[in-house]
């Protein structure tokens, strides 16, 4: 029971959204239950928000039971919580509030920024390991990769306008070409996989074959 | 029928009737042969590396939620958890799975626990085994890369649905030295783990994943009616572009029914 209840949940679900995707034009009502279900999967899966909290939780109490070197770090993540969690309920202009938006606004969200902007320093350590002619595949990758990217530099287009074409055709046809074609394949696999999964035959996800 | 959803709906049926067909086909012994996927036949080599060192092999089945349109892309991921949680549970080597959404958590967890059942070993299952990091994007990246710096770990998997943190990921990787093998269908993302990781799983061959590793012949059939799908795109593509060039629109308009 324990796994043919969630199987019969996903199977009716499935078959549902697959019907209103196509038939919705048959069945006009058919939508609104369609919408109600997917409203009922972001509601279930709203707890595991708890459950993943509750994780967060016990890790860090472990590290700071066994005193860890970076336990600090654990108290840091505790204080955080607390004070997000205390703020971000408090009404709205009030003191607390501004605290919360202080909190998220000035601290959270540039240090997000900060982590996406040294992303470049990883694609270039990535891109002198990769873009070495150790092979026939590398040296296409060095070859198109130089190109489109000359022909992304301004100084290049001054110096020939055959640098921005060569690196059109290559963004144009050569890329769209090989991402159409994983596309294609990638979207055939995600068929098979939901069918898989709404007709009960793949059941890995609750553990096991 | 919604208009415009016609031709989609006779390929959804023709697709699904070729992968019942050959499903069944499968049960009675003829599964179809499956070509070597490096990628897939690493795991067990980047895990044996962590056995050796007696460092843990890092996980992460994806970034985003499981109800999303990346879903297909997490299941192939979990899927392949199991398979990786089997094997360090089997050579007792520690692992570390890394989670960013929330409802994906409880189900790596269960997986973890199930694999670990299975061989034998529940009670090796640690609490610190399955973690929820972040649903933040650059925090999630963070804690990734503190993990795999802190933990000096020796084998990095990383299947699922990733964004701009994929680069972050596997480049950080690679930079502590770990074998690493990544997978995702995201087109963007492809190209960052084929510059930064030892192997790749482009596309397709994620979903693929489960069926090679457990070598369930019926989930070995539907890899075969993948295969006749992508033929038939093939055709549609080159006969639609030789007849979209002499000036007929038939096949376009056909498509677009």
């Amino acid at each position: 029971m324990k796994k043919e209840v969630p199987i019969a949940i996903g199977f009716v679900v499935g078959v549902l959204i697959l019907f209103e995707y196509f038939f919705k034009a048959m069945a006009p009502g058919v939508s609104d239950i369609a919408t109600k279900a997917q409203n009922w999967g972001s509601i279930v899966s709203a707890f595991a928000m708890g459950l993943a909290a509750a994780n967060l939780v016990v890790i860090h109490g472990r590290r700071i039971r066994s005193k860890h070197p970076d336990a600090w770090m654990s108290w840091i993540l505790y204080l955080g919580i607390l004070v997000m969690v205390a703020t971000g309920l408090s009404a709205q202009e009030s003191a607390l509030h501004n605290v919360y938006s202080f909190l998220y606004d000035g601290l959270y969200l540039p240090l997000g920024t900060a982590m996406f902007s040294i992303m470049v320093f990883f694609i270039a350590s990535a891109a002198r390991r990769a873009f070495r002619a150790r092979n026939i595949d590398a040296m296409f990758l060095l070859v198109s990769g130089l190109l489109v990217m000359l022909g992304n530099a301004p100084l290049m287009r001054m110096v020939s306008p055959w640098f921005p074409k060569a690196s059109a055709w290559f963004m144009s046809y050569a890329n769209v070409a090989g991402n159409r074609a994983i596309m294609i394949g990638a979207a055939l696999g995600m068929v098979l996989t939901g069918f898989r999964v709404i007709v009960g035959i793949d059941r890995s996800y609750f553990g096991g074959e | 029928m919604v208009a415009g959803k016609q031709t989609t709906f006779l390929f959804f049926v023709l697709f699904l009737a070729t992968a019942a067909y050959y499903m069944s086909r499968a049960k009675t012994g003829k599964v179809p042969y499956v070509r070597t996927i490096h990628g897939l036949e690493a795991i067990e080599e980047a895990i044996g590396r962590a056995t050796e060192l007696g460092k843990p092999v890092f996980y992460v089945p994806g970034r985003t939620e499981i109800n999303t349109a990346g879903a297909a892309q997490n299941i192939a991921g979990l899927e392949i958890l199991g398979h990786v949680a089997k094997m360090t549970a089997r050579y007792d080597t520690d692992l570390r799975v890394g989670i960013a959404a929330a409802n994906v958590y409880p189900v790596a967890e269960a997986i973890v626990q199930q694999s670990y059942l299975e061989e034998g070993k529940p009670d090796r299952v640690k609490p610190e085994m399955v973690q929820f990091l972040s649903a933040e994007q650059f925090a999630f990246a963070a804690a990734c890369l503190s993990i795999m710096n802190t933990e000096k770990v020796a084998s990095v998997v990383f299947v699922g649905e990733f964004q701009a943190e994929s680069m972050m990921l596997a480049e950080g990787a690679a930079q502590v030295g770990a074998v690493t093998i990544a997978g995702t269908a995201r087109t963007a993302q492809i190209p960052f783990f084929v510059a930064a990781c030892d192997y790749v799983l482009i596309g397709e061959e994620i979903f693929a994943g489960g069926a090679y590793l457990s070598r369930d012949p019926v989930k070995l059939g539907n890899l075969a009616a993948q295969d006749w799908g992508k033929l038939a795109a093939m055709v549609i593509i080159i006969t639609g572009s030789l007849m979209a060039t002499l000036g007929n629109t038939a096949m376009i308009d056909w498509l677009k029914m």
